[in-house]
């Protein structure tokens, strides 16, 4: 029996596909957020403050439409994972916003810090979770 | 549910990745069956047979455990 590990034509295939979807939306995020976060958006008041603000949504939205078409891509193992990791990533957001409800009801930090930590524990728990689930 | 995924495969002398390929599934998928992480669906099952030219009884049985 041979025992290499080399990658089957279909996870080479699912990687590019991958790639050419998210590396656009994720390169579009950052840019997105940098810019933001490079104007003084405390300081406008006029009535494209909001939109401004909420530009980093669109590259966010294009992420979440690259991710859903790799689940479509996926094996049926690959999407069973790919679920559980999300819900584990869910569960550990919902857990992180709660706590950063009650700390901040008890004067601990403030909000935009607890929805950071918020994001990316999710975030954080979703990815760790993913390889662990489809080790080989 | 156990399985002789990776004995036919061994028969065969045929890699994950080529079993994989075979299937049109990931090599983790493939992976993930022969270490009895994951049992396949029904149809994967049936392709899994036909790849291997043997009833599905005769590859997957129930856990002796």
């Amino acid at each position: 029996m041979t025992s290499r590990t080399t990658p089957a034509e279909f996870d080479r295939r699912q990687n590019r596909a991958g790639f050419r979807d998210a590396l656009p939306a994720v390169l579009a995020l950052v840019v997105a957020e940098v810019l933001v976060a490079s104007l003084d958006l405390h300081a406008r008041t006029n009535r494209w403050h909001l939109a401004v603000a909420l530009i980093p949504l669109l590259p966010a939205c294009w992420l979440g439409w690259a991710h859903w078409r790799m689940l479509r891509r996926s094996d049926e193992f690959q999407r069973i994972a790919h679920l559980e990791a999300m819900t584990i990533g869910f569960a550990v957001a919902m857990l992180a916003a709660l706590t950063g409800g009650l700390l901040h009801a008890a004067d601990v930090g403030s909000s935009p810090q607890w929805l950071q930590i918020t994001f990316i524990g999710g975030i954080l728990a979703w990815v760790i979770a993913l390889p662990i689930r489809l080790r080989s | 549910m156990d399985n002789r995924l990776r004995e036919l495969r061994a028969v065969r002398k045929w890699s994950q990745a080529e079993l994989a390929d075979r299937l049109e599934v990931s090599r983790q998928t493939v992976n993930a069956i022969e270490t009895g992480r994951y049992d396949p669906s029904l149809p994967l099952a049936f392709k899994i047979a036909e790849v291997f030219g043997e009833a599905i009884e005769s590859i997957f049985h129930p856990s002796t455990m």
